[in-house]
């Protein structure tokens, strides 16, 4: 997991915080929800990103998620961890999306992301090379079924382990663990497809 | 174990193993399987490859200042929830509704009702009826016992064979408080 990504790296069914952020949202205070928001919005954000590829749809995404989660919060069993529900909420909604709104629109990040791509040694060719690969990536992603994409995207990109991964989709570890290794094997099938294509 | 069984197991293996998946005798087999087995070690570089290339998704260091990026200004503003009604003013609310009922009766049941009595005849007529059928009693005087505060109006009255009386268009009640009894009646 990329350092500084706000939530902590392993679920926790106890933590302390978000619990008592919990009672006291419950209780009417509104700064304790602002408080899980800020938490846990970064990891959330980069979930809905990643599955998206537009900032400007991971956001709303978020945003929603977190009101879905504030309408139904006394609803939420809280012996389960809140990261895993919040992080379901926000998959869920960022395939809904996604199937609504067709083929994924890429958005270039505001501030340039082209020249911080690479290593700062990296020359103009080396950027141009990671932007290519990314834009790959990104339609292999694309074309991934929604369960895969959303499995790699936790466990590659978010670092989840599998099980943090099978509690966010509420599956098996088996069928996780399974659907990572399909969704591994997918992913290369067509990445060494496209590479075959353009290298001959 | 034959080299195409190890084979057929560590290529299994191998996308888990990739992302660090695998552990224990099993990952330990497969390291050691792949130096050997040109084959094997392949197919793990076109793996490692395609992983790397994946995570180029990564945000860079420098990417990391996400809340510039998404979230310019102040988090959204959630609404303050509703707190649920507690149990303690539920309660308070049941007893304060009770009270009001019983003060109600006991003020209905002790205050003299206006309206016309019903003749001593009527009244032992009805005593022996067994029906439960309303009887309308004419008679405007008053049977001793039955107070009369108000003017005596014509306002007809039903009395039950069972000793209650109910009101059917205005308040008449008895002194007796209902017992069945009419004073003063012939048997």
């Amino acid at each position: 997991v990329p350092a500084g990504r706000g939530t902590p790296d392993r679920f926790s069914s106890t933590d302390p915080e978000d619990r008592e952020d919990i009672a006291r949202t419950l209780d009417g205070d509104p700064s304790a929800f602002t408080r899980l928001f800020r938490r846990h919005r970064e990891r959330a954000y980069w979930i809905a990103f990643h599955l998206l590829g537009n900032a400007e749809d991971a956001r709303e995404v978020v945003q929603e998620a977190f009101l879905r989660v504030h309408r139904s919060l006394d609803r939420f069993d809280r012996a389960r961890p809140f990261p895993a529900w919040l992080y379901r909420i926000v998959t869920n909604l960022a395939i809904d999306r996604r199937r609504r709104g067709g083929r994924l629109r890429t958005v270039p990040l505001p501030r340039g992301a082209g020249a911080t791509l690479g290593a700062p040694q990296d020359g103009p060719a080396e950027l141009l090379d990671r932007k290519e690969t990314r834009r790959r990536v990104r339609e292999i992603l694309e074309e991934l079924p929604p369960k895969y994409r959303t499995a790699l995207v936790l466990r590659e990109l978010e670092g989840f382990g599998i099980e943090e991964i099978a509690l966010i989709a509420k599956t098996s570890l088996t069928a996780m663990r399974w659907r990572v290794h399909r969704a591994r094997c997918l992913f290369r099938e067509e990445w060494e497809s496209r590479r075959r294509r353009t290298r001959p | 174990m034959t080299g195409n069984s190890i084979c057929r197991r560590v290529r299994r293996w191998l996308p888990l193993w990739v992302g660090g998946d695998l552990t224990g005798e099993s990952a330990q087999l497969a390291e050691l399987h792949v130096r050997t087995c040109p084959r094997c070690a392949a197919l793990h570089t076109s793996f490692r490859g395609s992983r790397t290339a994946l995570r180029s998704l990564l945000p860079q260091p420098e990417e990391d200042g996400w809340t510039e990026l998404a979230w310019k200004g102040d988090p959204p503003r959630f609404p303050a929830r509703r707190q649920p009604p507690r149990r303690g003013r539920l309660r308070g609310a049941a007893a304060v509704l009770l009270l009001l009922g019983a003060t109600c009766a006991a003020a209905l049941l002790s205050h003299p009702r206006r309206g016309p009595s019903p003749s001593p005849e009527k009244a032992a007529d009805v005593q022996r009826d067994a029906t439960p059928e309303p009887i309308r009693i004419a008679s405007t005087e008053a049977a001793p016992g039955i107070s009369h505060p108000g003017a005596g109006g014509a306002a007809p009255a039903a009395l039950w064979s069972d000793g209650t009386s109910e009101d059917v268009s205005s308040p008449m009640t008895t002194s007796s408080g209902g017992s069945g009894d009419v004073p003063g009646s012939n048997p």
